[in-house]
């Protein structure tokens, strides 16, 4: 079933409003004209009851609203715009009971041009119900295909789905507060509220969120703008709530608020493909918020997955801030077995380092001192000296006496050395 | 009168629920000596792997992590002194793509609540923290109740949970536990031009005991 909402002479804030009461009933709404909202109402048979009460209570919330208009409700959408259209109150048309219904009705009740009219008058046709009493293949024969859609309209059996406009919602609301909020604990208090009303509105829109947009209107005249840009699709307010909160945990407004408005990019939500044979990943829900956590504990940059840069530089890297993943199920194999791994000491420990022909001989250091057993090197590098990462130094691998093997390097343009790390 | 509850009787009481062995998935480790000596290192337990500088622990950590990436399963490394080298990994094949990094830049009590964090955030197939530069008095003081929480959490996840130290730190906690000692460098060249190939190091299984001991070899990255 489906029901229609027909409120003569309503503008486009008008057609919003009917468009969001509409909402509340239905995720499926279309509005057919500025004045004209329909939409499903089949799923509320069973948590309201007979279609009559459904339009009763629809006919209430307008009413509280100050939307009162006509209300049609019938099988299929455009029977209910008919009703709605042209019957006064709440009209209910059941199945088979259209031509009843809406027999009396004057043809110009149907969308249909002056001509056809003209056509139909002159065959003594003034009524939807004679209208409806002309067989289908005459009609074909005299009027085509436009005439045939016509009779199936009057007869009520023009079945289409309704065509939802997600344009019409808005992913955006305002709070004001009376008194400046400077606490972060009352500020979500509010932001809840305002989280929870947008992913009510994404959820009846079969829509999600990839990106949250907040602007704090302070006490010192400024806005306190933030963005969250999520890596995935969610309409989970949990979640939602938890990042803003992390976030401005992270970064403060400087002062007091005194209002916040709250936006949602809105996107179609991620469909996910559940198969035995790929193994399991974190929830990006679930691992966007703990980095988030962990980033609060340990620094913005500090978490996150690596990327290797695409340079002969050492330790060179950029940090991604969350993995990117990867497609394949399995099968990539290690690179040639492997290899001998490195421990950094960030930053490298300034070490001294005695030379004998040519070869490191002893180092001595705040954590490594002793006689050099064996060294290979130098390996020499240099690189980016068109700008200021320049860098230009000789690399020896050490083994200390009765010890670890360590990268020993001199920095050539400022003729010392440092202890980069051990091999591990 | 209380009725309804069927008297407790000593017939009941294996009924009680004491929990079941269940047989453990082992995540092999790529190298075959190890993976003969160990099994590899099982799900929904701790690993512990210790030893001095220079034994082999990092390698074998990326062993570990290629092998759970080849099988497209997201790694985290809790980092507590920055130390970890993406460049290293990536040439021991390690999946850069579905690896988390914490750098904690020395700071104990973040790197232990790190981890915690991402071992109940679940859905990893392998979470290491790395204590081996962290100083050791510091990290004898993790009281064993978070030890305890980690295994707690790690069976519940299912998640392989390596712990990377110095000396053993997670007592009895740690399903398996296995000594590296110094490796074995190895040289090529003559005087005075000589080139690290590679190190081959040695792991014994303290957790459980197990007799003899398994040695792998690992390439230098300058040779290839």
């Amino acid at each position: 079933m489906y029901a229609c909402i027909y409120l003569p002479g309503a503008g486009p804030a008008a057609c919003e409003r009917l468009a969001l009461l509409a909402q509340d009933f239905s995720p499926q709404v279309e509005v057919a004209a500025a004045d004209t909202v329909v939409f499903d109402i089949a799923p509320l048979g069973r948590l309201m009851g007979a279609p009559l009460k459904i339009g009763s209570e629809i006919a209430r919330q307008a009413h509280h609203r100050k939307l009162d208009g006509r209300i049609g409700i019938a099988a299929t959408p455009d029977t209910a715009i008919l009703a709605a259209r042209n019957l006064l109150g709440v009209t209910v048309v059941p199945p088979g009971a259209e031509r009843d219904i809406l027999g009396g009705l004057q043809l110009t009740a149907l969308p249909v041009d002056r001509e056809t009219i003209g056509i139909l008058n002159r065959w003594g046709i003034r009524t939807l119900g004679q209208f409806c009493e002309l067989p289908e293949t005459g009609v074909m024969e005299r009027l085509g295909a436009r005439g045939l859609d016509l009779l199936r309209l009057a007869r009520g059996g023009r079945v289409r789905p309704v065509k939802p406009d997600r344009q019409v919602a808005s992913y955006e609301d305002r709070v004001e507060i009376e008194h400046p909020v400077s606490l972060l604990e009352p500020l979500m208090q509010l932001l809840s509220r305002q989280v929870a009303e947008l992913c009510g509105r994404l959820s009846r829109q079969s829509m999600a969120a990839t990106e949250l947009r907040l602007k704090l209107d302070l006490v010192s005249k400024q806005a306190h703008e933030r963005i969250l840009r999520l890596p995935f699709a969610t309409r989970d307010a949990r979640s939602l709530i938890r990042l803003l909160q992390l976030d401005l945990e992270a970064h403060p407004p400087r002062s007091p608020v005194l209002a916040m408005t709250l936006e949602f990019v809105p996107v179609e939500p991620r469909v996910v493909q559940h198969d035995l044979y790929i193994p399991p990943q974190p929830e990006p829900e679930n691992l966007e918020l703990t980095l988030e956590k962990i980033r609060g504990m340990v620094g913005a940059d500090h978490a996150g997955s690596p990327r290797l840069l695409d340079t002969h530089r050492r330790d060179a890297w950029k940090m991604l801030p969350r993995p990117p993943g990867q497609s394949l199920v399995a099968g990539r194999e290690p690179r040639g077995g492997i290899q001998l791994a490195f421990r950094y000491w960030r930053p490298p420990v300034p070490a001294r380092v005695e030379v004998e022909d040519g070869l490191p001989r002893r180092v001595s250091s705040r954590v490594v001192r002793g006689p050099v057993e064996q060294a290979a090197g130098p390996w020499r590098g240099s690189g980016d000296w068109w700008n200021s990462l320049v860098w230009d130094r000789e690399e020896w691998d050490v083994r200390i006496l009765g010890g670890a093997l360590y990268r020993v390097v001199r920095i050539v343009p400022v003729r010392e050395w440092v202890l980069e790390g051990a091999y591990d | 009168m209380i009725t309804g509850h069927a008297p407790v009787t000593v017939r009941n009481l294996p009924f009680l629920g004491f929990r079941k062995e269940t047989a453990t998935e082992f995540l092999p480790t790529g190298l075959d000596p190890v993976d003969q000596l160990l099994g590899g290192c099982p799900r929904g337990q701790i690993t512990e792997i210790t030893g001095p500088e220079s034994s082999g622990r990092t390698s074998l950590l990326h062993a570990v992590l290629a092998s759970a990436g080849a099988r497209g399963e997201y790694c985290a490394v809790v980092d507590t002194t920055d130390s970890f080298d993406p460049v290293t990994a990536a040439d021991s094949g390690v999946s850069l793509e579905t690896l988390v990094w914490v750098r904690c830049r020395g700071n104990l009590e973040h790197a232990v609540k790190s981890a915690d964090l991402l071992l109940h955030a679940g859905g990893f197939g392998v979470v290491a923290l790395d204590l081996c530069d962290a100083p050791e008095a510091a990290v004898r003081r993790i009281p064993i109740s978070w030890w305890h929480r980690f295994r707690l959490a790690v069976e519940q996840s299912g998640v392989v949970f390596v712990v990377l130290a110095a000396g053993p730190q997670a007592k009895s906690c740690a399903a398996q536990a296995a000594d590296l000692r110094a490796g074995e460098a190895r040289f090529t060249g003559r005087y005075p031009h000589y080139l690290l190939a590679g190190a081959r190091y040695t792991v014994e299984s303290r957790r459980p005991v197990r007799p003899g001991q398994a040695g792998f070899h690992v390439e230098a990255s300058r040779v290839s």
